[in-house]
């Protein structure tokens, strides 16, 4: 997990394994305050567990596996990089919301990564779930459904461009 | 080496007296980084970890990579709550004032090797 798109592969998944139809993905850069945010919410069952719960390392909703890492990894790569991770119920979908921020500038923030790669890889492989993805970069903004991806990749690593 | 043989030569302070069983483990494998997700794919099994990070996530990720020991550079110390999940976990956690470099160094000098030597 050495970069953000990874940990962000990781929470989609999560909520695909959830069984959630509608996802929303958000990658939110405010240059003037120094911020990059990354949300994830869906329409799933929400939290088995409270949010302390599923922040702890030694909680997992898989079968057979004592540790769940991958909000743990996230939240400490977020702290460590000025911020901080929040989960919770979405007031939007109603199911699970994570948010992760943190400097955008901080020198122990990990790269992007290939956000595209991973959001393409999510909608390619799960036709069943409705995605959107809210990009925005200060005052420039792009929303695309996953149904539209294959058309408008071309804006999402232009996004990612703009910040690597 | 015993554990506890490194420990002596080193000079580490043992923070978790109460993970008997560790200390006559032989360790003959070590692996350095601060990156869990790094250290849950590639540590060895059996081995010593060294790190910086002191978060409660070394823990499970050493637990899950079935480490040994862990050993905490730069005189950084875990929580209280981070030792207890050790102490559970029976991994064996020490600190020291040296930093990675010098730590890993003096480990290698005594035999303890990476997974590729």
């Amino acid at each position: 997990m050495h970069d953000l798109s990874l940990y962000l592969l990781d929470i989609i998944e999560n909520s695909v394994r959830a069984g959630a139809t509608r996802i929303s993905v958000g990658v939110t850069v405010e240059r003037a305050a120094d911020s990059l945010e990354i949300t994830v919410e869906d329409d799933g069952p929400g939290l088995p567990v409270t949010p302390h719960e599923a922040l702890d390392p030694f909680f997992t909703t898989k079968k057979g596996k004592k540790t769940g890492l991958g909000l743990s990894l996230f939240r400490q790569a977020a702290e460590a990089a000025g911020g901080g991770l929040s989960v919770g119920r979405s007031a939007d979908l109603g199911g699970a919301f994570v948010r992760a921020w943190m400097g955008l500038g901080n020198v122990d923030r990990p790269p992007l990564g290939d956000v595209a790669a991973s959001i393409f890889t999510m909608v390619a492989t799960n036709p069943e779930v409705d995605f959107v993805v809210d990009l925005a970069d200060g005052d420039k903004r792009t929303s695309l459904r996953g149904s539209e991806l294959p058309q408008r990749l071309p804006a999402l690593v232009a996004y990612q461009e703009a910040l690597t | 080496m015993k554990l506890e043989d490194i420990a002596r030569e080193l000079g580490l302070a043992e923070l978790t007296p109460e993970v008997s069983g560790n200390v006559e483990a032989e360790i003959e494998r070590g692996y350095a980084s601060d990156l869990l997700s790094d250290v849950l794919a590639n540590a060895p099994e059996g081995g010593v970890l060294v790190t910086l990070q002191v978060h409660l996530n070394v823990i499970a990720v050493a637990s899950h990579a079935e480490l040994a020991a862990v050993i905490f550079a730069g005189s950084r110390r875990p929580d209280d709550d981070v030792r207890a999940k050790a102490i559970a976990e029976g991994i064996s956690l020490y600190v020291s004032p040296a930093d990675t470099f010098d730590i890993v160094g003096r480990l290698y000098a005594m035999g303890v090797k990476g997974n590729h030597a």
